[in-house]
């Protein structure tokens, strides 16, 4: 439960009140994992403070090389967002897929992260975007998204006292392609078995400059397969390739039996899913002119 | 602690002092009587409790009252005009598709939201997406697709 609940329209007024509670405010951003937890009354807490109302937070703009989207831009304006889907097209594709729509609607990119479920759609394609978290509080940092958690449903970002006002991602250069999927039990509404964002950089002799392969479901957080990433980078994209890389991933993932799956399945099913990222990736980068 | 919470309900101001921890579902229903609006998971996950705010579909279980505060706020009972059932509600009874009707009201909302921010109509894939989120335990999807189609073949002709 909560006791009071407080609106503020500035990232100033809400940093004020958190302090003013001194550790027993919490902030809010669309409440969707937040207020069941509140509910159950496992947790109470004196203060919700809600970045609903905090306008520069929900902005998404260029700012030289990066993209900002603000923390309280909501997954179905990210999904929309003309910049995201030129820029990095599997954000859009995973905030397309979390949830349903009055879950869109309500749920923040910045609360997809803090939240720490491990495998929210959002924080696996922000992870294989190299995204960065500009975090305001007593002392402001910045954290790479996947230094963001600190254990199992736990977040390096302390929502009593600091709060993500923006999410930073570098603008990819050259020919880029990227590309999320998931594996649910159903379509909407579930959250996933397994799901994966793969980002690919050609360059102009359709060499690998840079990849990112990530995974959700398989650890308590969105995990980089970096041996996977070696063996593409530096190398000639081809399908040969991509198809040998897959074929290699289940020995580098340590997924665990849950009620959602068994360990066993989740390594089966990773290489069709990579897959399917990675050939969509590269198709879309081979299209692009440098 | 109590508040004064104001916005505007199904076209009327709203001005009343409710405590703070409430959700916008137990607002509408406990100090409304607004009782159209289902209680169905109260986690979020079965749409029973959906409501439109400010042209968005939200679910009122994991929306606290002040949150949306000020704003404009459409439940089931706002649908109907001059005792006339919305086109929308007419189409679900004609096809059948109330059964217990428990889960109608939130499904109402959220065809009624997609269908007004689309600018053509839906498509199938678009009304399953629309209701993607609203459980119904009887089983009423395809009747729900099937009176929507029928509506905006209607409308057209
Ligand atoms: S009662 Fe709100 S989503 Fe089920
Ligand atoms: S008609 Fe019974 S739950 Fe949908």
């Amino acid at each position: 439960m909560w006791n009071e609940f407080e609106s503020p329209q500035s990232v100033q007024d809400a940093l004020v009140i958190l302090e003013k509670h001194g550790g027993n405010a919490r902030v809010m951003g669309g409440g969707t994992d937040l207020l069941m937890q509140l509910k159950s009354k496992r947790q109470t807490v004196e203060c919700l403070v809600s970045t609903g109302k905090i306008a520069s937070m929900k902005e998404i703009r260029l700012e030289g090389e990066k993209l900002v989207i603000g923390g309280a831009a909501c997954a179905m304006q990210v999904q929309k967002d003309p910049l995201v889907r030129q820029y990095v097209p599997m954000l859009a594709q995973a905030c397309a897929k979390l949830g349903a729509p009055q879950i869109r609607n309500a749920a923040t990119l910045a609360g997809n992260v803090v939240t720490a479920k491990p495998a929210a759609d959002s924080a696996v394609a922000l992870t294989a975007s190299d995204a960065v978290l500009e975090i305001l509080g007593p002392t402001p940092r910045s954290i790479p998204l996947i230094d963001a958690y600190a254990g199992l449903m736990q977040s390096a970002v302390d929502s009593t006292k600091e709060m993500v006002v923006a999410i930073e991602i570098p603008l990819p250069t050259g020919r880029y392609g990227s590309h999320f999927a998931r594996i649910a039990s159903r379509r909407a509404a579930a959250l996933p078995i397994l799901n994966a964002a793969a980002a690919l950089c050609l360059d102009d002799d359709g060499n690998i400059t840079k990849s990112r392969v990530v995974v959700g479901g398989v650890g308590p957080s969105p995990q980089r397969l970096y041996t996977l990433e070696d063996m593409l980078q530096g190398q000639r994209g081809t399908i040969d390739l991509i198809e040998q890389v897959c074929g290699a991933s289940p020995d580098h993932v340590h997924p665990r039996d849950s009620i959602r799956s068994s360990a066993a399945a989740r390594k089966g099913l990773l290489p069709g899913l990579l897959k399917k990222c990675l050939l969509s990736s590269f198709e879309m980068a081979t299209k692009k002119e440098g | 602690m109590q508040k004064i919470w104001s916005g505007t309900i199904n076209g009327k101001k709203i001005e009343k002092s409710i405590e703070q921890s409430m959700t916008l579902l137990h607002f509408l229903r406990d100090e409304l009587s607004l009782l159209g609006t289902k209680v169905g998971c109260e986690s979020g996950d079965c749409g029973a409790c959906a409501v439109i705010i400010d042209k968005k579909l939200f679910n009122s279980c994991i929306t606290p009252a002040f949150a949306v505060a000020g704003c404009e706020i459409t439940t089931i009972e706002g649908l109907s005009e001059n005792g006339q059932l919305h086109p929308i509600q007419k189409a679900l009874l004609d096809t059948g598709s109330f059964q217990c009707g428990y889960c109608m009201p939130g499904m109402c909302m959220a065809l009624k939201c997609a269908m007004d921010a689309a600018e053509h109509n839906l498509t199938e894939e678009e009304i399953r997406e629309a209701i993607s989120g609203n459980l119904c335990r009887c089983g009423s999807y395809s009747l729900v697709v099937e009176a929507i189609s029928l509506l905006q073949e209607v409308k057209k002709s």
